[in-house]
């Protein structure tokens, strides 16, 4: 079985229709562009992906857990929707970093929450157990909670035969986790940006930064959250001519690394170089779907052609413009 | 004229009319987030029920909440204000300053709203959509995210407003509480002569210039990024 499917995603906003019978799949690994023209459905398809819309019907499953069912009458809760969307990673059009936030702290940012919420958890824990020592309560819930105060003690490194009982010492060794945790996440964040090539500007603020190097930093700042699938929304279209490069450069090298990557793009070129397998959307369905030699020496559909034929003249009138 | 028994009198009304101001802000700032929150419920009858408040709130003078305020107890529950005094165990004056603090507090709550609602509806929505990809709480998304963004945007609309109310504070003389502006008011009959006057006038000014560099400070401070 493929390692993402999406089955028949259908979206309406109102009455306009703006998915029809979505269906497409692709293995770990691969690289899939998503091209068509504007309006043909590419970011809502993005978008449902990433579960910041609903489709109305259709099914998605990623690395055999199905994560949306449009079947299944149960919404999800806020926090079920928040483990779905980690699986993957969005790059928008326009970057949306956080303008407050230094380079390192954008990228750090959501890493080190989650750190802090998963810490607070554990010491909510730890004082309960306090608690129930000191008014020598012995409650059923101590059963009930032995797996998880289990998964304290190994996340947080307990010695064998520890409990969380003796909790001065978990929480020494909560804290010395936390420090620990996060010297790893800064690190990993100085290695994001050393791959991105912007190590010198980790302490500058996003305004400091061309478009370019913008988007290299939110790339870095989703990659830092290891997403399964990385999908990018047209990740050049609000840079100038002369940033896309620099941008694109940093897309393939990801590849290299065998990331999985769903890239909506209005770059011919580039999607043609970096992909597996090619998705042509027009009014809301895949119209056509293939290797890049397919889909460019080869297309079938007059739409596929037309779409091809114009966006040539684009590019001709583009290099005329240089 | 006696100038240290006029000065003296005067910050005695001043002490009335810093109170009122701080009184006024701790609580309104908090409560008019709160209200902000609900002119913008996707809840419908919330949404509109705030709304509505707000427009009667700004849209009717300030004096005449103070009084409607102060007729409440009687005209609402019957009680005379004597007894309402004397059932909270407090004296007639202080029971006025109450009143005159409730109506400064729901009146600038509904203004900081205002504030505060423009100011979070111009945080572009791709600062929340990243905020979701990245997995953060709905509460981290404002607390972390968009929460400072608003601050900077509020500073300068705030800064108005709140020299308004140090200049508003003089209102509180309609229920007979002594704030700076009434002391001053009510010395110029003793002294026979209309320096009180003046002299609150630059209590005034130097309340408003500390506070004008105070906001002149934190908007620079703020300046270390654009959007
Ligand atoms: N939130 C929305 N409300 C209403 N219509 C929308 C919304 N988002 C997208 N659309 C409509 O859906 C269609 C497809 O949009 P989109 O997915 O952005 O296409 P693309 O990314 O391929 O340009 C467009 O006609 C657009 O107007
Ligand atoms: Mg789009």
């Amino acid at each position: 079985m493929a390692y993402l499917t999406i089955d028949n995603f259908n979206k309406n906003f109102g009455k306009t229709v703006v998915l029809q019978g979505i269906n497409f799949s692709m293995e770990k690994g691969e690289v899939v562009s998503i091209i068509g023209s504007s309006g043909s459905g590419k970011t809502t398809l993005l978008r449902c992906i990433n579960f910041l819309e609903t489709p109305d019907t259709g099914k998605m499953t990623l690395d055999g857990e199905v994560l949306f069912d449009s079947s299944i009458e149960k919404k999800d809760t806020e926090g079920a929707l928040r483990t779905k969307r980690l699986n993957f990673g969005l790059v928008f059009q326009s970057f949306n970093l956080f303008p407050q936030y230094k380079v390192l702290k954008n990228i750090m940012l959501a890493p080190l929450l989650m750190l802090d919420e998963r810490c607070k958890k554990y010491r909510r824990r730890l004082t309960v157990v306090a608690l129930e020592n000191v008014l020598k309560l012995k409650t059923k819930r101590a059963e009930k909670n032995a797996d998880s105060d289990k998964e304290i003690l190994d996340i947080v490194g307990a010695d064998d035969g520890e409990t969380v009982k003796s909790f001065k010492r978990v929480a020494a060794l909560i804290r010395k986790y936390r420090s620990e945790e996060k010297s790893k996440i800064a690190n990993e964040a100085n290695e994001l940006l050393a791959k991105i090539g912007l190590s010198e500007k980790k302490d500058n603020y996003p305004c400091e930064l061309s478009g370019g190097q913008c988007q290299r930093v939110a790339i870095a700042r989703a990659l830092a959250l290891s997403p399964k699938i990385l999908c990018f929304d047209e990740p050049t279209s609000a840079l100038d001519p002369e940033l896309t490069s620099e941008v694109l450069k940093v897309i393939r090298s990801l590849k290299g690394d065998d990331r999985t990557m769903l890239i909506v793009t209005h770059e011919m070129e580039f999607a043609k170089n970096v992909s597996d397998k090619i998705i042509f959307m027009a009014d809301g369905v895949v119209e056509e779907m293939g290797s890049p030699k397919d889909i460019f020496e080869n297309p079938q559909s007059e739409k596929l052609k037309n779409f091809l034929s114009k966006s040539k003249e684009n590019n001709n009138d583009e290099s005329i413009k240089e | 004229m006696n100038v240290s028994f006029v000065l003296e009198t005067l910050f005695q009304g001043f002490g009335k009319t810093v109170l009122l101001f701080v009184v006024t802000l701790v609580l309104a700032l908090p409560l008019g987030l709160i209200f902000a929150f609900g002119s913008m419920s996707k809840f419908k009858p919330i949404k509109y029920l705030v709304k509505t408040i707000v427009w009667i709130i700004r849209s009717t003078p300030l004096m005449l909440q103070i009084l409607l305020v102060s007729f409440v107890p009687y005209y609402v529950f019957g009680t005379y204000t004597v007894n309402l005094a004397d059932a909270l165990k407090v004296e007639i004056d202080q029971l006025m300053f109450i009143f005159v603090a409730i109506a400064f507090v729901i009146n600038y709550a509904c203004y900081f709203s205002e504030i505060y609602r423009g100011a979070i509806q111009s945080i572009p929505r791709g600062q929340y959509e990243a905020g979701k990809v990245l997995g953060l709480k709905k509460g981290q998304i404002f607390f972390r995210i968009v929460l400072f963004q608003v601050f900077r945007k509020i500073l300068a609309p705030m800064s108005n407003e709140i020299i308004t109310l140090v200049k508003d504070t003089a209102l509180a003389s309609v229920l007979g509480v002594v704030d700076l502006f009434t002391a001053a008011q009510n010395m110029v009959k003793t002294v026979i002569s209309l320096a009180p006057l003046l002299y609150a006038g630059v209590f005034y000014l130097v309340f408003n210039g500390i506070l004008t560099l105070l906001f002149g400070f934190l908007e620079k401070k703020m300046a270390f990024y654009k959007e």
